[in-house]
């Protein structure tokens, strides 16, 4: 009773709510640190992954963008990443993807850090970095939820250390 | 249309030295002092009158009311004050910019595109040159690319001329900041023009007077260049200056960035703030995709951020990510580790300052402020610069060194359009089909074409064993084709591909409906052998692309436009190494044309074979060279059919010779002199086509050329009214030729724009052919040993747009040749 299709081999991961998520293998090896764990483990093991840094809800998000971009190439190494800027253009898919709250954009960016997902991360913060574009610090305040008490004298403080002024 | 400027297609600058440095007299700085002073207060908010002088001439003007005289001179002296105003708000400081400093200004060159180049690049920069008004870029100097035609005027960012593209023009100082950008170096030899041209190309604003891309703080570019008071650094050099790393260095110890740790703490006033979610190494990898402004305002609504970054080693990153790529100066500064040092947010801060383009800026980091603006037009070009590399580079991948020699030695020496209505922005892309030599001896080959469902050719491939090579648009195959194709034997080659092109319709172009494409294909083996890909229906016209003696095909170059049809082809020919190829083959003037089908099966023997030749490989029939019309705007040159007259396809023929005759309209109306102080208006005639008849005992039917019936309204194209007679009578022109008594004609006589020609016999006797009488004909004679033995006429002039269907409805003739053959060869047979 042989098959001559063999299923797709797949693995369970452990999220930090303790919900077992089962995946094919591929998609879970668009992260590094599964793919290196599932190296390490040996080719044929059954055990379930912990993944104790993201939830079940933020993981299964993370696979769902694992899943679309499944077959893409490796990342190339972007020779000078680190001198030059860069360009905020998301493709259509990722932009409708990383239609989110803040709140789960966040979790999602650093899922994708602790998951080594290079990929995933940029788009992230190129989300982060739409969402800031053109906006005045009013409606940044707004859009990233950040409320402070601070007194007029204090608000002057931050703006003149973050100004050049010729008698400093 | 008026005089007019077109802007550095990188800075957006003047591309000539602007005469604009204001009048040096103390009267003129002083008031030049006050209006700067006036506008930098109201600029602060500061509510200030319209015009102090007014309000001071209004006083003395009052004081003095009694005295009429003073008062009509103080009058004189107000607009005199006005215009004095008006020359120093349009001019600059002499005390911030000098003429010198302007004079960079003058050092341009410009980006052109050669499809007629010998290699796989078909872009140039041009020698030194500059702008001469009109949209004219006039080249000077012959330059060092081997693509550059020559020198001479050049359009700017669009051109009128359907058999020209355009140019884009730009300072050398940019230049060189551009290769910075985008390759590195400062050597603009690393930049790939080709893609560069295409990003220009793709972003050429629709006053074609600039790059449709944000130029930054520049308001000089009008319909003219305007030399505004404040704006003296939009027109300095931004070329590196040694002189500002002295200031940089006795500068920079002098304002002692000493550490300024901040005492602030206020981390127990915030409430809220989503960012204390992210650790600072991911929040470094969101500031390199925001503006600098943008990550200090993030500073200041965020404490986290802003605590986050008090931090040496964050600011020294910010310096070397924002200030350094442009700031060139500063590199031996901050490469120092003496930088540790210093507060190096103040110094950023400072560096950012002094930089930042600013109205009224003076003091010697305008030329760097310059550069940083013009640094983020290249940054934005570089983008898609890139984007495009990127993509080239997938597909030029080659680890072979047998097919990477094959390539680097192959040339092109012509890519024809072959698609009407061409794309202005369309990318030059090439394949290669011989990947070793062995190929072409060795292993038979099948051809492929591929058809779009309007019949235009999309892709055309080679496949040897499994390898298919495909030139085209790739994401084409998304595009339903059906494909034809054709067995190349083993030891057989390509030696000419001809592609079949439709023809343009008269009475569409007018509306612009009018298209033209490639509908079928048919090859020239190395053998001689006809091979058929797809079979030409009636009526197309013929463009061979002929592989020159001693090379050989080695792979296809050419230009994709709309929906992945075919806008431009060429080949790629090679020469095998043992063999030694002439220096630069030349492509005869035949082989540069598209021919009606007729030119394509010319007699080539006697009367008694039925053997035939196309125009462009004949034996012995030679075309008169002539120049292709230089001001064209109607239709680009390569989409019009050639048509041949050949009224001897040999000596005894032109014995048979009875009569040539033209198929004549009225078109129009002239006014001429009567040459006694009036006028008179006659018709003017337009040949649309044309005819040789012999003598009845020859047993040969007319030949023609072109239209031989009058034009048909659109209306009635399906029920063609009976009186339309083909070469009705009513219509032609004759001249009458006695061939049997030795007649025979000697010249050519072509008007300008070919409006009228003459035809002159061996007799003296001549014919008039269209146009009014015309006083200047430039004359054909054929060459000695040579005799005249047909036309060759292109009608893809349009006539009168008739008022009837406001649509042209016929061609009249662009070019006139003649062509002749070898009279004692001809003798010898």
């Amino acid at each position: 009773m042989a098959t001559s299709t063999e299923a797709p081999k797949t693995v369970t991961l452990t999220t930090s709510d303790n919900a077992d998520i089962q995946v094919e293998r591929e998609v879970a090896e668009r992260s590094i640190l599964i793919k290196n764990l599932l190296e390490d483990l040996g080719g044929d093991s059954n055990e379930a992954i912990p993944i104790p840094n993201v939830n079940e809800a933020v993981m299964k998000k993370v696979l769902e963008w694992c899943e679309q971009h499944r077959k893409d190439p490796p990342a190339s190494q972007d020779d000078d990443s680190d001198s030059r800027k860069k360009s905020t253009d998301i493709d259509e898919w990722d932009q409708k993807f990383m239609q989110v709250d803040q709140e789960m954009l966040f979790e999602i960016i650093l899922a994708a850090n602790y998951l080594d997902i290079k990929a995933l991360l940029d788009v992230g913060c190129k989300t982060v970095a739409n969402m800031i574009k053109g906006k005045s610090p009013d409606e940044i305040r707004k859009t990233f939820n950040i409320q402070n008490d601070f007194t007029p004298e204090e608000e002057d403080q931050i703006r003149r250390e973050n100004e050049w002024a010729e008698d400093r | 249309m008026g005089s007019y400027d077109c802007y550095c297609a990188i800075c957006g600058g003047p591309l000539y030295t602007v005469p604009g440095i204001g009048d040096k007299s103390e009267k003129a700085l002083a008031k030049r002092r006050r209006l700067i002073e006036k506008a930098k207060r109201r600029r602060a908010g500061e509510e200030v009158p319209k015009s102090d002088d007014e309000a001071e001439k209004s006083d003395r003007a009052t004081s003095d009311a009694a005295m009429a005289d003073a008062e009509n001179e103080t009058q004189t002296q107000e607009e005199d004050g006005d215009e004095d105003d008006w020359m120093e708000e349009h001019s600059y400081d002499p005390e911030v910019i000098s003429e010198d400093e302007l004079v960079w200004l003058e050092d341009c060159r410009c980006l052109g595109f050669n499809a007629d180049a010998p290699g796989i690049s078909k872009a140039f920069i041009s020698g030194r040159g500059s702008y001469d008004n009109h949209g004219d870029f006039l080249v000077r100097e012959s330059g060092d690319d081997p693509n550059d035609p020559e020198t001479g005027n050049y359009s700017c960012y669009q051109s009128l001329n359907a058999n020209d593209t355009p140019v884009f023009p730009f300072h050398e100082a940019c230049h060189k900041v551009l290769a910075r950008s985008l390759t590195g170096h400062d050597d603009v030899e690393k930049i790939d023009n080709d893609i560069l041209y295409h990003v220009m190309a793709q972003h050429t604003s629709e006053s074609g007077t600039v790059l449709n891309l944000d130029y930054g703080e520049i308001k000089g570019l009008d319909q003219c260049w305007e030399c505004i008071l404040g704006e003296e650094h939009t027109v300095r050099n931004p070329a590196p200056d040694p002189h500002v790393l002295h200031i940089l260095q006795e500068k920079m110890p002098l304002r002692k960035f000493s550490r300024l740790p901040t005492k602030l703490d206020l981390a127990h006033r915030v409430r809220q703030d989503l960012f204390e979610k992210l650790p600072i190494d991911i929040l470094h990898l969101i500031f390199p995709y925001l503006a600098p402004k943008q990550i200090l305002t993030l500073m200041h609504v965020s404490w986290h951020i802003f605590s986050s970054t008090c931090n040496n080693s964050f600011w020294k990153q910010m310096i070397r990510r924002e200030i350094l790529p442009w700031f060139w100066e500063t590199e031996p500064l901050i490469l120092q580790e003496s930088l540790d040092d210093l507060d190096c947010k103040g110094l950023y801060l400072w560096l950012d300052k002094i930089t930042t383009s600013t109205r009224w800026m003076n003091g010697p980091f305008m030329g760097v402020a310059n550069r940083r603006r013009v640094w983020a037009v290249c940054e934005n070009l570089r983008t898609f610069y890139l984007k495009q590399l990127a993509e080239d580079a997938g597909s030029r991948i080659d680890d072979d060194e047998d097919a990477q020699e094959i390539m680097t030695e192959s040339s092109s020496l012509q890519m024809p359009l072959i698609l009407y209505p061409n794309l202005k922005v369309a990318r030059t892309i090439s394949k290669q089909w011989i990947r070793s030599w062995g190929e072409i001896d060795d292993k038979p080959a099948v051809l492929e074409a591929f058809w779009n469902s309007e019949g235009s050719l999309v892709r055309l491939g080679v496949i040897f064993g499994s390898d298919r090579r495909v030139f085209g648009q790739e994401d084409s195959t998304k595009v339903k084709t059906t494909k034809t194709s054709a067995l190349i034997p083993a030891r057989e080659w390509i030696k000419e591909i001809i592609l079949h092109i439709s023809e343009v319709d008269a009475f569409k172009y007018s509306r612009g409906e009018s298209k033209a494409s490639a509908k079928a294909l048919t090859l020239t083996l190395t053998s001689g052998k006809s091979l058929e890909v797809l079979a030409p229906t009636p009526g197309l016209n013929q463009r061979a692309l002929v592989v020159s003696d001693g090379l050989h095909l080695v792979g296809l170059i050419g230009q994709i436009g709309k929906e992945g049809v075919i806008s431009r082809l060429g080949l790629l020919q090679c020469a095998y190494p043992c063999e030694e190829p002439e220096e630069s083959p030349d492509l005869p003037q035949t082989q540069r044309l598209l021919w009606n089908a007729g030119a394509a099966k010319l007699a080539s023997r006697g009367p008694m074979h039925s053997q035939t030749a196309p125009i462009w490989n004949h034996p012995h029939i030679r075309m008169v060279p002539f120049d292709p019309p230089a001001n064209y705007d109607d239709l680009p040159t390569d989409i019009l059919p050639h048509h041949v007259l050949l009224w001897a396809k040999d000596i005894s023929e032109l014995k048979r010779m009875a009569r040539i005759s033209a198929f004549v309209v009225e078109d129009g109306m002239t006014t001429t002199s009567d040459g006694k102080g009036g006028s008179r208006s006659r018709p003017f005639h337009s040949v649309l086509g044309m005819q040789v008849e012999y003598e009845r005992r020859y047993w040969e039917p007319p030949r023609t050329i072109g239209s031989g019936h009058l034009p048909t309204p659109e209306c009635e194209i399906d029920y063609p009214r009976l009186d339309k007679m083909e070469w009705a009578d009513e219509h032609m022109m004759h001249f009458d030729i006695d061939g049997p008594g030795g007649e025979i004609v000697t010249e050519i006589h072509v008007a300008h724009e070919a409006i009228a020609f003459k035809l002159r016999t061996n007799r003296g006797r001549e014919s008039h052919f269209g146009g009014p009488e015309w006083p200047d004909f430039d004359v054909l004679r054929a060459e000695e040993g040579e005799i005249l033995v047909g036309l060759v006429v292109c009608f893809g002039t349009h006539g009168e747009l008739s008022a009837e269907t406001e649509s042209y409805s016929y061609w009249k003739p662009t070019t006139i040749t003649g062509l002749v053959m070898s009279e004692i060869e001809e003798q010898a047979k």
